[in-house]
């Protein structure tokens, strides 16, 4: 068996597949791929810090295997190049599709970095926009706008959020005319632009649908599912602990609840937003109800009651 | 901030060392930080005794996951702080139970971007099998330690009988190595690594 990065190979560790001393081995075999220069280590390092970090995302596990994926297919397609073999064209534009709060900003984010360590994208910086920010009030003024945010984009990804709102309003619309300019700068700026066009499932598909010349240009699709409960609820434990404080088990308890209720009137429940935002108040609460009390223990200052969730139910 | 790791065989004295060493450099207390494999942050604060009792055992596998602690280390008239990481032991078998597989994994996963690897060696475990056994994974860490310059070898548990000799025998298995005797339990040795550990932070 051979694995094309670490990841694979601590994977197989924990699936029991292999014993950490095949491990050792594979990872030597690896690194003597690569053992040429100390700046090709230095790389690899910093890809693999990268990629646990995508790894330490909750859930996403589709994602996570799609990123993994698309570096290993740049990866070949390079030693490929090396060994003056025929390499497959590098067409990375994609179609990001799922609800708000979902990690696809993240994910964007990460893939950047990715691409920007294996020398696809010069800086790799994302440029996040909307509609507004592409889209002007008159004749000329939208192929302006739009052109400003792809010049910031240029050595970076361009991640256009709800982009199905540029095709809104018909032909007479300036989305339109964003549309046309977005299409012409991947032309002209191939081998330095990478396009994400983000938003709801529904729409996005429809959005292809009625453009299929779009369709083609962006050959990978990522769906982001909605988190479980026992993901969001692990978010905001994740979240707890990167600020030292802990959610009693009531108080967890009381939070899925919450999730729940909003659950129903808001047509996406497994939202990693709002959970933060629950955190982010809960913690304010916490920190009014303790200035009430003369002695505060470390543990109080730690622990999250369910009392601090009652302000949050709106 | 620098990351120091430290790996090894289960129970050969990386968690003691870890806090005894801790210890040696000024800490009384020790804040540790837990990273389980699915990135799970927990911190508890101990006093170091406190910490040596929860954490160090004689059963194996008593670390699964990641332990981190920051610490001090005054180099002249400057204090750097590093980060020194206790780790779930690895062997060389497929482990039966998931939760210690997740650690193995996640200690080979830090092992590669640590900034440097202290592998601890327990001298009492050297017997004739051992040293006639090319493929230990005390064979693979060295290996793959060896290569990275970032590495030495602490000759744990010098303090039981016979280590002497054993550590003659562990300095030709592992001629390469820079190899630190300490007793991890009795403190000894830990002056030499900390000098070592003054020269990578
Ligand atoms: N005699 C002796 N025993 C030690 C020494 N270091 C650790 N031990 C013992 O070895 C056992 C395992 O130690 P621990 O630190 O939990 O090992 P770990 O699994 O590598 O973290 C414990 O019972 C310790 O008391 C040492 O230097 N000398
Ligand atoms: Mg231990």
């Amino acid at each position: 068996m051979s694995y094309v990065c670490p990841q694979d190979i601590f994977l197989a560790v924990e699936n029991g597949e292999i014993s950490p001393a095949q491990a050792f081995k594979s990872l030597r075999e690896m690194d003597n791929i690569t053992a040429y220069p100390t700046k090709v280590d230095n790389r690899q390092k910093r890809i693999e810090e990268i990629l646990y970090e995508l790894d330490h995302l909750i859930g996403l596990s589709e994602v996570k295997r799609l990123v993994r994926e698309i570096y290993a297919f740049i990866e070949i397609q390079r030693r490929r190049a090396q060994e003056k073999l025929n390499i497959e064209p590098l067409v990375l534009h994609m179609i990001f599709k799922g609800n708000p709060g979902t990690g696809k900003t993240t994910v964007a984010r990460i893939l950047g970095k990715v691409l920007r360590e294996i020398g696809v994208l010069q800086r790799g910086h994302l440029i996040e926009v909307e509609r507004a920010d592409l889209v002007g009030e008159y004749i000329g003024h939208t192929a302006q706008k739009t052109r400003e945010q792809l010049k910031k984009a240029y050595g970076g990804i361009l991640f256009i959020d709800e982009a199905y709102s540029l095709a809104r309003g018909g032909e007479k619309d300036f989305g339109k005319e964003s549309i046309d300019v977005l299409v012409k700068a991947m032309e002209d700026h191939k081998d330095e632009l990478i396009l994400i066009l983000a938003g709801y499932q529904k729409e996005m598909e429809n959005f292809l649908q009625t453009n299929p010349g779009l369709r083609s240009r962006f050959p990978i699709h990522i769906d982001f599912p909605d988190y479980n409960q026992q993901e969001l609820l692990h978010i905001a434990e994740q979240l707890c602990a990167k600020r030292q404080y802990t959610l009693s088990l009531e108080t967890q308890a009381l939070l899925l609840k919450l999730l729940l209720q909003q659950s129903s009137n808001i047509e996406n429940f497994g939202n990693a937003r709002t959970v933060r935002n629950i955190i982010e108040k809960a913690i304010r609460q916490q920190a009014v109800r303790l200035m009430a009390k003369n002695n505060i223990t470390r543990q109080e200052l730690i622990l999250i009651e369910p009392v601090d969730l009652k302000e949050v139910k709106e | 901030m620098r990351e120091l790791t430290v790996v090894g065989r289960p129970n050969s004295g990386k968690t003691m060392f870890t806090l005894n060493f801790a210890s040696y450099i000024g800490s009384k207390t020790v804040d540790v930080t837990f990273r389980t494999y699915d990135d799970l942050i927990t911190c508890r604060h101990f006093s170091i005794e406190e910490a040596k009792r929860e954490l160090c055992s004689n059963a194996m596998h008593k670390t699964k996951s990641l332990q981190s602690i920051v610490l001090k280390i005054v180099l002249g008239k400057t204090v750097v702080n590093f980060k020194l990481t206790d780790t779930c032991g690895i062997g060389e078998k497929i482990h039966q139970e998931e939760k210690i597989r997740r650690g193995m994994a996640q200690t080979l996963s830090l092992m590669r971007c640590a900034d440097f690897i202290f592998h601890i060696i327990d001298l009492s475990y050297i017997s004739k099998e051992y040293t006639a056994n090319p493929n230990t994974i005390d064979h693979e860490i060295y290996n793959y330690g060896i290569v990275r310059n970032s590495y030495a070898i602490l000759a744990n548990k010098i303090d039981v009988p016979f280590a002497k000799d054993n550590l003659t025998k562990l300095s030709n298995i592992f001629p390469k190595a820079t190899i630190i005797p300490i007793s991890a339990l009795l403190s000894q040795g830990l002056k030499e690594v900390k000098t070592c550990v003054a020269r990578n932070v």
